[in-house]
């Protein structure tokens, strides 16, 4: 047999779920613009109390430096023995008490503490003002020079989306038919395994591409992400993370009886650690030394990281060509496993 | 030369041994039956020969092909058609037969003339997703997909479970009619009285073959009066006798009665003006063909639906306004679902008791004394899922009664166990019956309905017949319960969609 009528046939299944349609196609262009707009972890307001004993010129100067500067709101004044309350009231992100002019403390309110610990360097800078001319540092920030945050989630995102709707959705799809029994009926016919495994995995893959095309115009138009190293590596990359996700679908489809296991599955085992492990929100680098290891084994990990240096730092093929070999091995690794896992029988 | 041999296979599970030197036979052009209850094995024979499963020892042959070793062909040369209608629910019913004819690699054409007789009667419908279809079309979908490769030999597992007495009956004449036409048929079945329809059988339980011989031939020799009487004699149960002559003689008080109960769904009437009543202590056969309004009629009864017009009672309490009443002075058995699997029989106990509000003290009372009559008392700590299913059923009838209910809805409730099991349940329901315990059951099986002291046949939505099974006999001049239950059906208009 040809693989047109079978492929035609999962592409019905696919088109019938309207609404899981909808919301393949929805979730990479909401998540796109929350990261991109919505949810940034630059500071763009510290709201701050100040505490004194008495007034004099520099901390009347270091007052206006506060006022003038955008990213912060002087709250106004409370007394010293009041910080504790005025942040446990929530008025104010950080308190700055003067000390007889000299001495300087900075209270924060740390229980988010990347905020606590970028707010309260930034409070320094502001305050030091002048002192810190006394050593002038020109700080330049390579590739992404306003710190936009956009530019780091756009390959995150990638990252973790493609494993959604092809891992996800290829298990799902198989292991339903398991479960309704038409799996069966596909055994005991002459089809071939393989053939079960393509035509299932077509609409999945042409679902991908269209998302990525979404996720590539969102990127570079709304968020203008500049992918100086231009889109056909991307591509090309992107392709490679896509087949490898659909092979990862299908080898959680081989050892799962139940739509529900393979959703956990997936989730436990691919989501999680893309979340935490691929550098998608905490750089691999700083995380302990055996998770750090175990993060090798994480393609998105891999796909992420050449994103970031495609997307973002504009470098060229060559330069990511590790991050390729690996991908490919990973790709090509997993899909014999679970072509191998696939049986032909019950 | 057979079509099918198989030559002492054996197959298991892990601990469960599910088949056991199984030796048979089956003929060019045969219709073969392969008759035993749930869990005796007829799945697992069936996937074997369709090269599903391998055998652990033993070999089999479908037209000379070993189904180790040639499995490609036998794929291409047999029809099989696996339990609950494995069908495309989201494809319509004639994506569903193009999807199966391409993976066949056969023109729809060539199949279309061995299908045509049966695919004419679900065209009307071929634009309908197959998961909108009734019990009976959709095995008439699942059918005609299993011959569109025009197979020699076709294998069909449990066709017609699920599907009431009405399209079993049709089926069964489908298959007469392929079998004039040169197929080979092996086909399994729970129900007892289908094995007549058959032209050979093989008896089987607990994964062993007991008997092959045509019907007639075995009930002969076993000097007894059907195939499940020859079943339950070959299961060792000889003695069992069921003295249906104990009749129950009800109060003469009104536990259901209700009045031009009506329920509808947007412009569909799904039970339409129904009147009838129920005496206490008596046992109400609730018979109907799939689609025929029971269900709704149920849930109606048991507070669960509120009806569209009409009024009635259940033991006393207004079916529209006093639902919780209701629900605490019934019990509710269904085939579907009966106990927690993973839970142990006493924990389910103390699980219901609880939801009727029982106390700790009165669970273990009353779940003592109910257990002690089953002879169940020491496997109380067994979790359900180790317990066979004919025991399973009983003890959910049980729990069912723990509340001490004045009426029991019995859903099905023998489905698919063997015949001994099917007696004793009977024999448990009239016990529970002469305490004055109303019992209202549904069944597909029309030997039970002989059981009960008055059945009402529900046709599209309608009571076409309420009365004694005797009385019923009489009036439409049939000789069977299952004639009459034909009869109705049939004149109630084709099944709907």
């Amino acid at each position: 047999m040809t693989l047109g009528p079978f492929i035609y046939k999962e592409t019905l299944h696919v088109l019938r779920d309207r609404r899981m349609l909808f919301v393949v196609l929805a979730i990479p262009v909401v998540q796109m613009l929350l990261f991109g707009f919505a949810i940034s972890t630059e500071i763009n307001n510290i709201d701050v109390a100040v505490a004194y004993q008495e007034y004099d010129a520099d901390i009347r100067q270091a007052i206006e430096r506060l006022n003038a500067n955008p990213y912060t709101t002087v709250m106004g004044q409370v007394d010293q023995t009041n910080a504790y309350h005025t942040l446990q009231a929530g008025k104010a992100d950080a308190v700055v008490v003067f000390r007889n002019g000299e001495d300087l403390q900075i209270i924060a309110d740390a229980s988010n503490p990347n905020i606590a610990q970028s707010s309260t360097a930034y409070l320094q800078a502001i305050i030091s003002g002048d002192k810190a001319q006394e050593l002038p540092v020109d700080l330049h920030y390579l590739y992404n020079p306003l710190l936009k945050s956009s530019y780091n989630f756009a390959p995150g995102i990638m990252g973790m989306l493609f494993l959604l709707v092809c891992a996800l959705m290829t298990a799902v799809a198989i292991v339903r038919e398991k479960e309704t029994g038409t799996m069966e009926l596909l055994l005991a016919s002459p089809v071939k395994s393989w053939q079960i495994v393509i035509s299932k995995m077509v609409p999945f893959f042409v679902l991908s591409c269209v998302d990525l095309a979404l996720i590539l115009i969102i990127g570079k138009y709304l968020l203008e992400v500049p992918m100086t190293a231009g889109m056909w590596p991307i591509i090309l990359f992107s392709l490679l993370y896509i087949v490898l996700s659909l092979a990862f679908g299908l080898l959680v489809s081989t050892f799962s009886n139940s739509q529900i296991m393979a959703m956990l599955i997936c989730g436990m085992v691919m989501i999680m650690p893309v979340v935490m492990l691929s550098g998608m929100i905490f750089p691999v680098d700083n995380l302990p030394v055996v998770l750090a290891q175990i993060s090798y084994i994480v393609p998105a990990r891999w796909y992420i990281d050449a994103m970031r240096k495609l997307m973002v730092e504009g470098l060229e093929l060559s330069l990511v060509l590790d991050d390729l070999i690996v991908l490919s091995v990973m790709a090509i690794a997993l899909m014999a496993v679970a072509m191998h896992n696939f049986k032909n029988r019950l | 030369m057979p079509t099918i041999i198989t030559n002492k296979i054996c197959k298991s599970y892990g601990d469960v041994q599910a088949l056991t030197d199984v030796t048979l036979q089956v003929n060019e052009g045969e219709l073969f039956g392969l008759i035993g209850p749930d869990g005796a094995g007829k799945s697992t024979l069936l996937r074997i020969l369709c090269t599903l499963l391998v055998p652990d020892s033993g070999t089999a042959e479908v037209e000379g092909y070993d189904v180790v070793k040639d499995y490609r062909a036998i794929r291409s040369h047999v029809g099989y058609m696996p339990g609950h209608f494995a069908l495309y629910q989201d494809l319509t019913v004639e994506e569903n037969i193009n999807f199966f004819a391409s993976i066949f690699g056969v023109p729809r054409k060539e199949g279309y003339e061995l299908i045509k007789p049966i695919y004419e009667q679900i065209e009307p419908f071929k634009n309908r997703q197959a998961g909108k279809l009734s019990g009976g079309m959709k095995q008439k979908l699942a059918l005609c997909c299993a011959l569109i490769h025009r197979p020699k030999v076709l294998i069909l597992d449990e066709p017609t479970t699920g599907v009431d007495a009405v399209s079993r009956q049709e089926f069964w004449d489908l298959l007469t009619g392929l079998k004039k036409q040169g197929i080979t048929i092996m086909v399994s079945t729970p129900y007892m009285d289908e094995a007549m329809r058959c032209e050979r059988i093989a008896l089987i339980n607990a994964g062993k073959i007991m008997e092959v011989d045509t019907p007639h031939a075995l009930i002969e020799r076993y000097h007894q009066p059907s195939i499940e009487d020859v079943f339950i004699y070959l299961m060792g149960g000889s003695d069992m006798h069921f003295d249906f002559s104990q009749h129950i003689h009800p109060e003469d008080k009104k536990a259901i009665n209700v009045k031009d109960l009506t329920k509808k769904f947007g412009n569909f009437t799904a039970v339409d003006h129904i009147t009838f009543s129920v005496e206490k202590g008596e046992i109400f056969g609730f018979l109907g063909a799939n689609g025929a309004g029971k269900t709704t009629a149920i849930r109606m009864l048991c507070g669960l639906s509120y009806p569209t017009s009409g009024s009635g009672t259940v033991a006393g309490y207004d079916i529209t306004c006093q639902a919780e009443e209701i629900k605490r002075h019934i019990g509710y058995m269904s085939q579907r679902f009966s106990l927690y699997d993973d839970l142990t029989v006493w924990e389910n106990m103390q699980f219901f008791g609880g939801l009727y509000g029982m106390t700790r003290e009165q669970i273990t009372e009353r779940g003592t004394q109910l257990l002690k009559d089953l002879n169940f008392y020491d496997r109380r700590t067994d979790l359900v899922t180790d317990i066979p299913l004919g025991w399973k059923q009983k003890l959910a009838f049980t729990v069912a009664l723990l509340h001490k209910p004045e009426i029991v809805f019995l859903d099905e409730p023998t489905g698919g166990v063997d015949p001994i099991v099917r007696r004793q349940f009977w024999e448990l329901i009239y016990e529970t019956a002469t305490k004055g315990v109303t019992i209202f059951v549904t069944t597909h099986y029309m030997d039970e309905a002989e059981y009960c002291n008055r059945i009402s046949i529900m046709v599209a939505g309608k009571i076409k017949a309420l009365n004694t099974p005797e009385n019923l006999k009489k009036e439409f001049h049939a000789e069977s319960m299952d004639e009459v239950f034909r009869i109705l059906a049939r004149g109630g208009g084709a099944e709907k969609p």
